[in-house]
């Protein structure tokens, strides 16, 4: 390796693509700074007038809040649930040995073939007859069912490794299978918990299609649904847009800055050794 | 959002916090529209407010959803048991599939001959599906051209000229010649397009042939008369006098392109008067220089044809909707609240007697064009049901494009009436 | 905290690595196992089985199952001009996924793999996108597109040219839709390079420098190789993320202009959820189903079954 110009190519380089990329972040996030009419000859640059009453009236009004609150119950009970869910059935999987194992395991992990798009016809008529349609329930339980897949085998693999005297000597002290997933496994692997909790979180935050099918009052809107409806609103209004989709950017990148050891290895444990 | 809207969410959050006996003594209305216009909203919450000082024991709650949303959601939304009781309907052939669906409640026992005549009976013909009426109409609307006086001086063009549609198309020659973009358009939702195919339809086919196809009598939309409608309107295209990126641009991009002086003509309904000012860059919209004329008559078509072209909308009701909410719709049908909402919130009721009541000149013009009118015909996509109306946009989208002749639009058109049927 | 302490022991035990086996347990087993069971075979098997069979019918979704049609949506998908464009377009996706996402992603990943000053910064830089939501990233570029206030017609003004209304134009739309698509995804194809080349024993390195091999050699000749796994699975991951896009079309096209920029889910959405299809809809996700099926075991079969 040419060691003396490496660094300095390797500089220009980055900086250039970190340039590119961040250019509709700092737009968007300027743009909602701008006036209506200087955003249309004056796009990119920092603002010759700093307006503060598109971050302030989107900050002050209820319906911001309201949208990442829906978000954020959604989000909190998806993570839950699919923890509880298939954390058990990981252990069941990783250390009970019972008939018809292998087959229950591939059948689950069907899941990860296909996409929510393929059956959300049915899948709306059943939440229908379910009486969940328009409820936080009837965007969890899918998310949930269709994230099994992806939790249950990070978390076998992870299961898988713990050590096999741990068992042994729980078994001497009379333990059951209850107390020692609750009391030794779960314990033993918060690491893979919080990185199944944190992919999980960040998919059923950024998620689309199913609130767009399943929800359908604004009070129960998740945020993606609320800058839909706001942006039909406010069509040609775009600093107010730019405005209030740089707020709901800042919690996701929040979480990058706080729990990116987790999202790193949820992507890239789940993916190389998967 | 409205201080009263952040009222009614401290209201609920405090109601959820009292005890559940507290809640349950109101009966909730939900209301669902699309109206964009913050003092069309107004008066609608007001009507609400009304209401419930005179039922304390019902809480009327408004919910807005977009335009484009709307439609997009209501075949999913009428799945669910909290549909909203009340919401917006263009009649036609959507409100056909939602009775055939079992989804609407039908309110003909409700509709006294008092009520019926206090609007026009005939507009109640356009929510009735088999002889029983399943909504209210409460709106009318008319199809015209918007245009800007300043510009149209501009390019030298005689107002006068603009009866007839060789008038129009010289008009847009001159406009071009001048450097002034002639038309604004927001052709991503489809439908404002459909406006110039269906207004020329009315000039050169009537109502009677429309009616003749969607009867499957004849030649149906391959009727010549329907493929000259498709080749006026590709004629105008082959003059590309809409604004640059007009495919993508949404309806509210277009009221701000004309709005701010950008482009002379907007072919649009009455409600987009409002809006023109409202999305402009400056909020104030064209003020002294906004005109409005007539769609031209084609002298190829129907001699001196008298039919205009607009929408009759109305309140239609889920079928679980409990009496109250029919009753709510019934006070806000009142005489009274309809010339409140015509003359505060711009919306024309089609009533007997509406024009005198209005204060505006111009809708005053726009109330009497519709009663003198001799056929007020609906929009042509929402007689179709869903599916064919989607196929039509599309159709004339193509042939806004160029991508389909006329005779293959009339066509495409017939076969897809044909499929659905 | 707690988490720290807890990785250490698990770290300090994984070194035994002897699986942990528990016997007689199928009750218990069955008992853990129920819930997700339950939830999976309702909410997930069930629908797509149900799916199959509304894919034979013509049904607007109120009221009973419709009428019994055989395999008329399916013709009628086959031959409906939106879905071949559909189907195209995600033909695209994967192509330029693989010839401009995937490289980038793998040239930034070498360049950031080691530790240097500020290496944190770019990585958050580069993987941002990524975690952003796809509806958030399609109303900022519908933004940037926009021919009045976009910032692609500003740069052009400022270079003294007129910008083409890129997402107005039917040609041009689809393009405009794959640079967001590499914009918004080469970062996670990024992090995963760079485990993978983490995971590159230092060693083989070494022996490629004492061998007096260049920058560029070792990166060919030794690095691309070693990656071969990696670079499989990112593959793997941009088709199955081109069958499931939709998220970002709708706020940046909803399909248009003139269902240019459709894809087989947006397809799927407008032209059988929007229209209250469901046996046309269905349908287009038994399609859906059987693509991303037979693609999954054939590409684990072919190419991933060393890895």
């Amino acid at each position: 390796m040419r060691v003396n110009a490496f660094p300095v190519i390797r500089y220009a380089v980055l900086i250039l693509a970190a340039v590119l990329v961040a250019i509709p972040f700092v737009t968007t996030l300027l743009g909602g700074f701008k006036s209506l009419g200087e955003l249309r000859v004056n796009p990119l640059g920092l603002p010759q007038v700093w307006e503060l009453k598109n971050y302030a009236s989107i900050l002050g009004g209820p319906r911001l809040w309201q949208y990442l609150i829906n978000s954020l119950v959604i989000a909190g009970l998806t993570v839950a649930l699919t923890l509880v869910v298939s954390s058990m059935a990981a252990f069941a999987f990783a250390q009970i040995k019972f008939f018809g194992s292998g087959w229950l395991l591939n059948y689950l992990l069907l899941g990860l073939l296909f996409p929510v798009a393929t059956g959300i016809l049915p899948l709306f008529i059943k939440l229908r007859d379910l009486g969940l349609l328009d409820t936080y329930w009837g965007v969890v339980l899918p998310q949930v069912a269709f994230g099994l897949g992806f939790a249950i085998l990070l978390m076998r693999q992870a299961f898988l490794a713990l050590p096999g005297e741990l068992w042994e000597s729980a078994q001497v002290d009379g333990c059951s299978y209850l107390r020692f997933f609750l009391q030794v496994t779960l314990p033993l692997s918060l690491p893979i918990l919080s990185t199944v909790g944190v992919i999980t979180l960040i998919n059923s935050w950024n998620n689309y299609l199913l609130p767009l099918v399943v929800i359908n009052s604004d009070a129960n809107y998740p945020w993606p649904l609320g800058i839909m409806q706001y942006r039909g609103e406010y069509g040609t209004e775009w600093s107010l847009i730019l405005a209030f989709v740089t707020l709901t950017i800042v919690p996701a990148v929040l979480l990058y800055v706080f729990a990116q050891k987790y999202i790193i290895a949820g992507l890239t444990g789940g993916a190389v050794k998967g | 959002m409205s201080s009263l809207s952040k009222f009614r969410l401290a209201l609920s959050l405090s109601a959820a916090l009292l005890t559940a006996s507290a809640a349950s003594a109101q009966e909730v209305v939900n209301w669902v529209h699309i109206e964009q216009n913050p003092d069309t909203v107004r008066v609608f919450e007001e009507i609400a407010a009304g209401y419930e000082a005179l039922h304390p024991d019902v809480d009327i709650k408004l919910q807005y959803l977009e335009n484009e949303a709307y439609k997009a959601r209501l075949p999913t939304m009428l799945q669910s048991n909290d549909a909203p009781d009340i919401f917006y309907s263009w009649g036609g052939g959507v409100l056909a599939e939602q009775v055939k669906g079992g989804v609407l409640r039908d309110i003909s026992a409700s509709v006294d001959d008092a009520w019926k005549t206090s609007i026009a009976p005939s507009a109640f013909g356009a929510f009735t599906v088999d002889g029983k009426i399943y909504g209210v109409p409460v709106r009318t609307s008319l199809v015209g051209f918007f245009y800007n006086k300043k510009l149209f001086a501009q390019a030298g063009i005689d107002e006068a000229s603009l009866g007839t549609w060789s008038g129009l198309m010289a008009a847009v020659d001159k406009l071009e010649a001048a450097g002034i973009t002639p038309m604004a358009l927001g052709g991503q939702e489809g439908w404002p397009q459909h406006f110039y195919f269906s207004y020329l339809a009315i000039r050169t086919a009537g109502h009677e042939k429309l009616n003749a196809a969607l009867a499957g009598e004849g030649e149906g939309f391959r009727d010549p008369a329907f493929v000259q409608a498709f080749q006026l309107l590709a004629d105008l295209s082959a003059k590309n006098p809409w604004q640059e990126g007009w495919q993508a641009a949404t309806t509210g991009d277009s009221y701000a392109k004309f709005g701010n002086g950008e482009a002379a003509m907007l072919l649009q309904g009455d409600w987009a008067r409002a809006s023109t000012a409202t999305e402009s860059a400056s909020g104030q919209g064209l003020g002294d220089d906004l005109g409005w004329f007539a769609f031209p008559q084609v002298e190829t078509g129907i001699v001196d044809s008298k039919e205009t072209f607009g929408g009759v909308n109305g309140w239609i009701f889920f079928k679980d909707a409990s009496d109250a909410a029919v009753d709510f719709v019934r006070y806000y049908s009142s005489r009274e609240n309809l010339i409140k909402l015509a003359n505060e919130g711009y919306q024309i009721a089609p009533m007997p007697g509406m024009a005198d009541e209005l204060k505006d000149t111009w809708q005053k013009m726009v109330a009497q064009t519709i009663e003198a009118s001799a056929f007020h015909q609906n929009f042509y996509n929402v007689m179709f049901s869903e599916e064919v109306n989607r196929e039509l946009l599309d159709i004339v989208t193509s042939v806004v494009t160029g991508d389909r002749t006329a005779e293959e639009a009339a066509d495409a058109l017939q076969t897809a009436w044909e499929f659905s049927h | 905290m707690a988490m720290a302490i807890a990785e250490k022991i698990g770290a300090l035990y994984t070194r035994a690595n002897k699986p942990l086996r528990l016997s007689r347990g199928t009750t218990t087993a069955l008992i853990f196992i129920l819930p997700a069971l339950l939830l999976f075979t309702t909410l997930v098997i069930l629908p797509m089985a149900e799916a199959a069979s509304f894919s034979f019918y013509e049904w607007g979704g109120y009221g009973d199952v419709g009428q019994f049609v055989g395999l008329k949506n399916y013709q009628r998908m086959f031959s409906h001009p939106v879905f071949s464009r559909a189907l195209f377009n995600n033909f695209l996706i994967i192509v330029v996924s693989i010839l401009v996402a995937l490289p980038l992603a793998f040239l930034l990943a070498v360049l950031v793999a080691d530790k240097f000053k500020g290496v944190s910064f770019f990585r958050a830089i580069f993987f941002i996108p990524y975690i952003l939501a796809d509806v958030a990233a399609g109303l900022i570029w519908r933004f940037l597109y926009d021919g009045q206030y976009g910032v692609v017609q500003f740069v052009a003004g400022l270079f003294g040219f007129t910008a083409p209304y890129l997402l107005a134009d039917r040609d041009l739309a689809m393009y405009a839709v794959l640079a967001v698509v590499v914009w918004k995804y080469f970062g996670l194809h990024m992090i995963i390079y760079i485990a993978g080349l983490q995971s590159i024993p230092r060693e083989v390195l070494e022996a490629a420098r004492i061998d007096g091999a260049s920058w560029w050699d070792t990166l060919i000749r030794v690095i691309v190789p070693m990656m071969g796994p990696t670079i499989r699975l990112t593959v793997f991951f941009s088709i199955i993320g081109s069958l499931q896009f939709f998220d970002l079309i709708m706020p940046l096209t909803g399909g248009g202009p003139q269902n240019s920029t459709q894809t087989l889910v947006s397809y799927l959405y407008n032209f059988g959820i929007v229209r209250l299809n469901i046996g046309f809809g269905s349908a287009v996700g038994v399609f859906l189903f059987l693509v991303c099926v037979v693609f999954a075991f054939s590409y684990r079969r072919l190419l991933m079954a060393k890895d």
